[in-house]
C-alpha cells in the first residue's frame, strides 16, 4: 500500500517538475515544427491568412536559380571553413602542446575570439577591413607598395574574406579540443615511438592521428552542422553581398521570409534545409555508435 | 620546466605562437583604438595607430550611433540574457532532476521527444514563432526575445546526466527521514550540482548573449533593440548610399558588447573553455 501511494506521490511530483517545460515545448517547439510544415504547402505574406497552393512552393524549390546559387555558395563555405578550421585546428594543438609559458599564454589568446559575441567580432573585421585608403589593412598594403583593395565590397574577395574570418573566430574551439584530446594520450605511446625513432611527423600521422580520430569525426559533423546554418557573421560584414556573392542559404532564407514576405515558400526552404540537417545528424548518431 | 631544450625546431615553434598572437589581437586592438577616436580621425588618411584626441563622441552621440542609445540596448541585452539563463536553469534542474530521479510512465519516450530539439535547426521555428507573438501581440517585445527560448534542450540533457551520478541513496534516505520532494530537491540536490548549475550558466549567458536572428525579426524599434541587432543596424543604416560606414558606432558598440564577456572570460578563464568544451557548442 505505501508504496503505491510512493509510486503515486512520485509520478505526481514528476509531472509538475516537468510541466513547465513540457508546456513550453508544445508553445514553442511541437506546434511551430506542425505549423512550419503546414505553411510550406501555403502562400502566406505573415499577415492575412495563409492559402492552400499544395505543392507549388516544393516544385519551385527546384527551379529556384537563387536558391541553387545560395546552396553553392553555402557548399563553398561550409567546405572551406570546416576543412581549414579541422586541419588547421589539429596543427595549432600541436604546436601549442608545449609546457611554455607562451603556449599557456596562446592556448588561452586563442579562445579569446570563440567566446567573444559574434556580432562584436565582425565589426572588429569590418573596421580592420575598411574599404578605403583610410583602412587599417589597406594602409599596410599602401605602405608596402600594393594597391588597396576594397575586402568585403569586392565580388571576388567577399567569400574568402567571410570564409578567413570564421577561421580567425572558431579555430580556437577546435584547438582546445585537439589539445584536451592530446593531453589524455598516455606519454609512454609517444615515448615508445621516440625510443624506435619515429620522427615527430611520424608520431603525429601514425599514433595522434588515428588515436583522435572520433574526436575527428565529431568535430567533423557538428561543424558541418553549424556551418550550414550560418547568418550571424554574415549578415553583419556582407549581408549577402555583394551581389549575391556572399548570400548563404540562412540570407536567402529571412529574405525571403522576412523581407519579401513571401513565408510559405520561407517555410518550404526552411523544412528543405531541416531535412539536409537531419540527414547529417543521422549519419552521425551512427558514425558515434 | 627549467629543462626545457631551447633547441632550433622549439625556437621555431614559439616565433609561430607569437604570430598567432598577434593575429588574434592586432583586430581587437583596431577595435579598441578605433572605438576613442573622433569621426575625422577615423577617415583619415594616414590612419593613426594610436588615437591622436581620445573621446567619447562614439559612445554617446545621437549621429554616430545612429539614434541608438547604447545604455539603453545594453541594459535590454542584460535583460534578455539573465532572463533566459535563470529561466532555463530553472526549469532544465527541475526536469533534469525528474528524469534522472524520478519513476514515472513514458519517461523515455518523454526524454528523447526533448532532446530532438537539439536535432532542429532553430530557422524552421521563427516563421511560426513570428506568427504565434503576433497572436499575441508581443512583436517588437523583449518578452517575445525571452520566452521561445527558455526551452533548454541541452541544458536538461546535461542536467539529467549530471544528477544520475548522484547515489540514489541520498535522496532515498532523505526520503525515509521524511523530506518532501521539494525539500530534497532544494537542500540535497542543489547544494550538490553547484558546479553544473556554473557550466549551464556560463553556456546559456553566452547562447543568449549572442542571440541575433531572432530578434533581427522580431524586434523593429530602436529602444527595444538588443546589442548585436544595434550593431547591425549601425552598420547598415545608410549603406549602398555612397556614404561613409559609421566606424566609430561600429567599434563603440562592438566594444561595449564585447566587454562584459571579455572580462568574464579573462575572470573565469578555465570555466568558460571546460563549460564550452561540455556543451558541444553552438546552436
Amino acid at each position: 500500500m505505501l508504496n503505491i501511494f510512493i509510486a503515486k506521490r512520485e509520478t505526481l511530483v514528476a509531472l509538475l517538475m516537468i510541466l513547465p517545460t513540457l508546456v513550453l515545448y508544445t508553445i514553442f517547439y511541437y506546434y511551430p515544427l506542425v505549423l512550419s510544415i503546414y505553411y510550406s504547402f501555403t502562400r502566406w505574406d505573415l499577415v492575412r491568412s495563409p492559402n492552400w497552393v499544395g505543392l507549388e512552393n516544393y516544385i519551385k524549390l527546384f527551379q529556384d536559380r537563387f536558391l541553387r546559387d545560395a546552396l553553392v555558395v553555402t557548399a563553398e563555405y561550409v567546405v572551406a571553413v570546416v576543412t581549414i578550421n579541422l586541419v588547421l585546428g589539429m596543427a595549432l594543438a600541436l604546436l601549442l602542446n608545449r609546457p611554455t609559458k607562451l603556449a599557456a599564454l596562446t592556448r588561452a589568446l586563442i579562445f579569446l575570439p570563440v567566446v567573444i559575441p559574434e556580432a562584436a567580432a565582425a565589426g572588429t573585421w569590418i573596421i580592420m577591413f575598411a574599404p578605403g585608403p583610410y583602412g587599417y589593412i589597406n594602409y599596410l598594403l599602401t605602405i608596402m607598395g600594393y594597391r588597396w583593395l576594397k575586402w568585403f565590397d569586392d565580388p571576388s574577395l567577399a567569400l574568402p574574406m567571410v570564409i578567413m574570418y570564421s577561421i580567425w573566430k572558431n579555430v580556437g574551439f577546435n584547438t582546445l579540443v585537439f589539445y584536451s584530446a592530446l593531453k589524455s594520450i598516455p606519454r609512454e605511446y609517444i615515448e615508445s615511438a621516440q625510443v624506435d625513432g619515429a620522427s615527430g611527423w611520424d608520431i603525429s600521422t601514425k599514433i595522434i592521428i588515428p588515436l583522435l580520430k572520433p574526436i575527428i569525426t565529431f568535430l567533423l559533423i557538428t561543424s558541418i552542422i553549424t556551418a550550414w546554418q550560418v547568418f550571424g557573421s554574415v549578415y553583419i560584414i556582407t549581408k549577402g553581398g555583394p551581389g549575391n556573392t556572399t548570400r548563404v542559404l540562412g540570407i536567402y532564407l529571412y529574405e525571403v521570409a522576412f523581407e519579401e514576405m513571401r513565408a510559405g515558400y520561407g517555410s518550404a526552404i526552411a523544412v528543405f534545409m531541416t531535412a539536409l540537417i537531419l540527414g547529417l545528424t543521422i549519419v552521425q548518431l551512427r558514425k558515434l555508435r | 620546466m627549467g629543462a626545457y631544450k631551447w633547441t632550433k625546431k622549439e625556437i621555431i615553434a614559439h616565433i609561430l605562437m607569437i604570430i598567432v598572437d598577434l593575429i588574434i589581437l592586432v583586430p581587437i586592438y583596431f577595435l579598441i583604438i578605433t572605438a576613442f577616436k573622433p569621426y575625422n580621425e577615423i577617415i583619415g588618411i594616414p590612419p593613426t595607430f594610436w588615437p591622436q584626441k581620445i573621446t567619447l563622441e562614439n559612445f554617446l552621440s545621437f549621429a554616430s550611433l545612429r539614434g541608438i542609445n547604447l545604455a539603453r540596448v545594453l541594459i535590454n541585452s542584460l535583460i534578455v540574457s539573465i532572463t533566459v539563463t535563470l529561466g532555463t536553469i530553472f526549469f532544465s534542474t527541475l526536469a533534469g532532476y525528474a528524469f534522472a530521479m524520478l519513476r514515472f510512465k513514458f519517461k523515455e519516450q518523454i526524454f528523447i521527444a526533448i532532446l530532438t530539439k537539439y536535432m532542429i535547426p532553430s530557422v524552421t521555428l521563427l516563421i511560426p514563432w513570428y506568427w504565434i507573438m503576433r497572436t499575441l501581440r508581443l512583436v517588437d517585445t523583449l518578452i517575445a526575445v525571452i520566452i521561445p527560448n527558455i526551452i533548454g534542450a541541452w541544458t536538461i540533457y546535461f542536467m539529467r546526466s549530471y544528477i544520475s551520478q548522484i547515489p540514489r541513496d541520498y535522496v532515498e534516505s532523505a526520503r525515509i527521514d521524511g523530506a518532501n520532494e521539494l525539500e530534497i530537491f532544494i537542500h540535497i540536490i542543489v547544494p550538490l550540482i553547484k558546479p553544473a548549475i556554473g557550466v549551464a550558466t556560463i553556456v546559456n549567458f553566452l547562447w543568449s548573449w549572442n542571440y541575433f536572428l531572432w530578434p533581427l525579426i522580431i524586434l523593429n524599434s530602436r529602444e527595444n533593440f538588443t546589442m548585436p541587432i544595434a550593431i547591425a543596424y549601425i552598420r547598415y543604416i545608410g549603406y549602398g548610399s555612397g556614404e561613409l560606414l559609421n566606424y566609430g558606432g561600429i567599434a563603440a558598440s562592438s566594444l561595449l558588447y564585447a566587454l562584459p564577456i571579455v572580462i568574464l572570460y579573462t575572470w573565469l578563464q578555465k570555466y568558460f573553455i571546460e563549460s564550452f568544451i561540455m556543451a558541444g557548442i553552438k546552436r
